[in-house]
């Protein structure tokens, strides 16, 4: 069956002065239809990367050096902006983080979420304005057809991640990329953002890729997680088995760090590598007990084992 | 009964939102104390006011009404300058490691700036004590002429604790020191503080929304909602039995047992009755009525007349 | 151990400004500021005809092989007043303008910090200098302060002031919460120490973005009051008065009067811009 998102051995660099920073390294991600995947990385990791590669936004400084992207079997790499522009908020949509800062300060949110059902659905500006609405009411904003007419810095951040969300689904897209929806806003607000994703989710049968650090989140919401470090894709299987039996040293590391019991703290000494470098080698080795020469010297490719994808000379036995 | 190393009583602070707009409320009457070498763990999310707590106590801020004292001393009526050799006693370490060092100077030069308020120390002698203190957060020489820049989130923010420690200082404040760092680097930077913990004498006020780092580090919580202390108690007693609705919801976000979530967004407050009422599944008629913090047994205050009543909360699903 | 001297590698501030611009254009900009300032350095030393010498039998001559750039309306070479010009301008503008920052700026970072009566009064002083028209700001002042080359300097100083003044205030305000203020406070470092060691080193770089064309400003400003016999004395070279004079000759199509201190006056900042775009691209260290 064709996935909904194919991302193929795609490596994206970025220009700064006369330095590269190779930002993703023959990465492999792929979406199916109503599927739901986690992507989950810390700093550096490549995953928002990834998902903007996706959208096709990355800036003009960004270079596609090699791989393909595709979107319902359509190649993404070489459509026309006028072939994203429909693909985008139609088909696909994206929310951001931070979202009081990720929305058009000046327009009001009810105008903004009126434009792209415009944009995509037509009609008219009465019927755009009552459909921005009941999408804001939708996502559970109270007293949404006041709260429409008011400024995005007005909103508080768990309304204005709402209302991100009720704009990204205005057309009912086939996908929707959450890029860490939740980071920035109090507990308390995180659950119910989660729940309203999961919700929509599930009444629009909508794939949803989200890209999160926490990994709290992606039980009970998503069924595939993949783990990404330094550009690299480093597990990629079903959450349940990945949590709970993580093959790769790293999201072994990952896992400990997230749950800690008592007694120390677990960490990871050492640091992300440079990525204005291209590390030969596994980029992990640095920092992982259980590297060997081997690591050092041969990048590994994910392959298949134990029910998922790992890139590991010397994964976890299951 | 030896004094307290601080006593903060009755703080009130509020702010304006816009030029002569709304007035917010920081700190409700807020009654607060810490003792020598304990380290208080203060527990809330945005608006709680903890923030603003530690900022007042270091005289960042002014309160407008109530009292701070230090080893009995009054510190908030007294002007900045009378209060300025009090500041080597006082340090704080920010949340954010990338804007807390000035980007001009190199670490040494920074950690020497710090030393101002102890004199008689010969430029060697600081020179010397610079290198110590980078030591004793597990950083080596090469940091000293390094730049921020130069460095990573949990390398700064060891390197934050350092200058906190430089003047020999008697309680340091951490405004959540690990939320704006990577999973994988949290864990150095909190094992570090529970080492200077054993080894030294210094009293840590450690602001954090994150319940693993409370239950990691602190002796005593406290917690905060809208401005005012709504619970209070040794680690021990609140991790076994969170009483107040919040501080369930707060537990309930991270455990696995039955959801306790709050509904809507916190708001200010309308009346003299409980804050969080509007959102508290266990609200009735007789929250309404102002709720004052009271003492159900030594060293164990809330601010809910039914906690008490409430089923006990589940970790865990039964 | 001398651990504590181990400095890391890093480029110097010359590879900086190479990786960052390109060595072709550090070297022209650079290259061709410090020849036309040697230029002006020299010029006395020069094979230069007399630059203020009037010579009547040869007004308003084009540019030959004997006066490379034309004689002007009293017969004075232009070639070697444009040349001489450049310490008068280079030295006026200058002076002039690094007088103004090293004012302005100051009272912008304190004017910023503390709010306030100090910034009330500095905000209304400020509109009251850049109110008034240059000349007549120029005129009353010369006129109290006696007609010199210093006075000159003063007046386009005390005009820049509020310019710099401005543009500090504005870069401060938002810079007195940041993090490593506060944290410069809780160290102990008192309010004077706070914006001069701290804060204003971070908010230099609009400044230097503005310096260069401070100077075109500068030099503006002088060829006006120059122009209406304040400031600098009639026969000494300044483009702008050149510039000033030789329109009128423009109309008889005697080009050659204005053109040359024009185009000199229109180079020299534009390298003084550039060299100050470099400047401001190795301030930032990070790379």
């Amino acid at each position: 069956m064709t996935a909904l998102l194919d991302i193929r051995d795609l490596s994206v660099r970025f220009r700064q002065g006369r330095q590269s920073v190779y930002a993703l390294d023959q990465v492999s991600i792929s979406v199916g239809r109503s599927e739901r995947v986690a992507i989950v990385g810390e700093s550096g990791s490549g995953k928002t990367v990834s998902s903007i590669a996706a959208m096709r936004l990355l800036p003009p400084t960004a270079e596609i050096t090699s791989g393909a992207i595709s979107f319902d079997g359509e190649d993404l790499a070489s459509a026309s902006e006028a072939q994203m522009s429909a693909i985008r908020g139609r088909r696909m949509a994206m929310v951001f983080q931070n979202a009081p800062h990720s929305l058009n300060p000046l327009l009001t949110v009810g105008r903004q979420i009126a434009d792209v059902h415009l944009r995509h659905n037509g009609g008219s500006r009465e019927q755009a304005w009552a459909a921005a609405v009941a999408a804001l009411e939708a996502t559970g904003i109270p007293d949404a057809a006041n709260r429409a007419n008011l400024y995005a810095y007005e909103y508080s951040g768990g309304m204005a991640q709402r209302a991100m969300i009720a704009m990204a689904l205005t057309c009912r897209p086939d996908l929707l990329i959450a890029d860490e929806p939740t980071s920035g806003l109090d507990v308390t607000i995180q659950l119910q953002v989660l729940d309203l994703i999961r919700a929509v989710a599930d009444e629009t049968g909508a794939a949803l890729m989200l890209i999160t650090h926490e990994i709290g989140q992606i039980a009970g919401l998503c069924s595939r997680v993949v783990v990404m470090y330094a550009g690299r894709v480093f597990e990629d299987g079903p959450a349940d088995l990945v949590l709970s039996s993580p093959a790769n040293p790293y999201t072994a590391a990952l896992l400990d760090c997230a749950e800690p019991g008592d007694g120390d703290f677990p960490f990871i000494p050492g640091r992300a590598p440079d990525l204005r470098q291209r590390p030969s080698g596994c980029p992990f080795a640095p920092r992982c007990v259980k590297a060997r020469d081997r690591c050092r010297a041969d990048r590994p490719e994910p392959r298949s084992h134990a029910g998922r994808l790992v890139a590991c000379h010397f994964p976890e036995a299951p | 009964m030896s004094t307290r190393l601080i006593e903060v009583r009755g703080a009130v602070k509020t702010f304006a939102l816009r030029r002569g707009g709304r007035r917010m409320t920081a700190l409700d009457d807020v009654t607060v104390f810490l003792d020598r070498g304990e380290t208080l763990g203060v527990v809330g999310e945005s608006g709680s006011g903890k923030s603003t707590l530690g900022r007042a106590i270091l005289r960042l801020i002014d309160l407008d009404s109530g009292s701070i004292r230090f080893e009995g001393a009054e510190i908030q009526a007294i002007t900045q300058a009378e209060f300025r050799p009090l500041r080597a006693k006082l340090q704080m370490v920010f949340q954010n490691p990338a804007t807390s060092f000035n980007p001009i100077l190199t670490i040494e030069e920074t950690l020497i700036d710090a030393m101002q308020l102890t004199p008689d120390l010969s430029r060697a002698e600081q020179r010397d004590r610079a290198r110590q203190l980078l030591l004793d957060v597990e950083l080596g020489d090469r940091f000293l002429h390094l730049y921020p820049h130069e460095m990573s989130g949990g390398q700064l923010q060891r390197a934050a604790v350092a200058r906190a420690l430089a003047p020999q200082p008697a309680m340091i404040f951490l405004d959540e020191p690990t939320a704006a760092l990577d999973m994988s680097v949290r864990g150095q930077v909190l094992n570090m503080l529970r080492a200077l913990q054993r080894k030294r004498d210094t009293a840590f006020m450690l602001v954090s929304h994150d319940l693993r780092v409370i239950r990691g580090a602190a002796d005593r919580v406290v917690v905060m909602y809208m401005g005012q202390v709504v619970e209070e108690a040794s680690r021990g007693a609140l991790f076994e039995r969170p009483l107040h609705p919040y501080t369930r919801a707060l537990f309930s976000a991270v455990s696995a047992g039955p959801r306790e979530h709050l509904k809507g967004e916190a708001v200010a407050a309308s009346g003299p009755g409980c804050r969080l009422a509007g959102r508290c599944a266990f609200a009735t008629g007789g929250c309404r009525d102002p709720q004052p913090l009271t003492e159900i047994e030594p060293g164990r205050r809330v601010r809910c007349w039914r906690a008490l009543d409430l089923p006990a909360f589940q970790k865990e699903h039964a | 151990m001398s651990a504590v001297d181990i400095a890391p590698a890093r480029p110097s501030l010359f590879r900086r400004a190479i990786d960052r611009n390109g060595g072709w254009r550090v070297a022209i900009v650079f290259g061709a500021l410090a020849a036309i300032i040697v230029l002006g350095l020299l010029a006395p030393l020069l094979p230069l005809q007399d630059p203020i010498k009037p010579n009547p039998l040869a007004k308003l001559a084009a540019p030959s092989l004997q006066h490379l750039f034309g004689t002007d309306n009293n017969g004075m070479d232009v070639f070697s007043r444009t040349i001489y010009a450049i310490r008068t301008d280079f030295t006026l503008a200058l002076s002039s303008v690094l007088l103004g920052v090293l004012v302005g700026v100051p009272l912008g970072a304190i004017s910023g910090y503390f709010g306030g009566w100090t910034d009330a009064v500095v905000s209304r002083l400020s509109e009251v200098i850049q109110g008034f028209p240059q000349i007549l700001f120029g005129m009353a002042f010369i006129a109290a302060a006696g007609n010199s080359l210093t006075s000159v300097v003063l007046v386009v100083a005390i005009y820049n002031v509020p310019v710099y003044a401005k543009m500090v205030r504005s870069v401060i305000v938002p810079l007195r919460d940041i993090d490593y203020v506060q944290a410069a406070k809780v160290a102990g470092n008192r309010p004077m120490r706070v914006i001069f060691r701290h804060i204003v080193p971070n908010a230099m770089t609009p400044v230097f973005a503005q310096l260069p064309l401070s100077c075109a400003y500068a030099v503006q400003m002088i060829a006006g009051l120059s122009f209406i016999g304040l400031g600098v004395p009639i026969p000494t070279p300044e483009w702008g008065s050149m510039i000033q004079l030789g329109a009128n000759y423009m109309v008889f199509g005697k080009w050659w009067l204005s053109i040359f201190p024009g185009l000199a006056l229109f180079l020299s900042v534009w390298l003084l811009n550039a060299s100050s775009t470099i400047l401001q691209s190795i301030w930032a260290r990070r790379t």
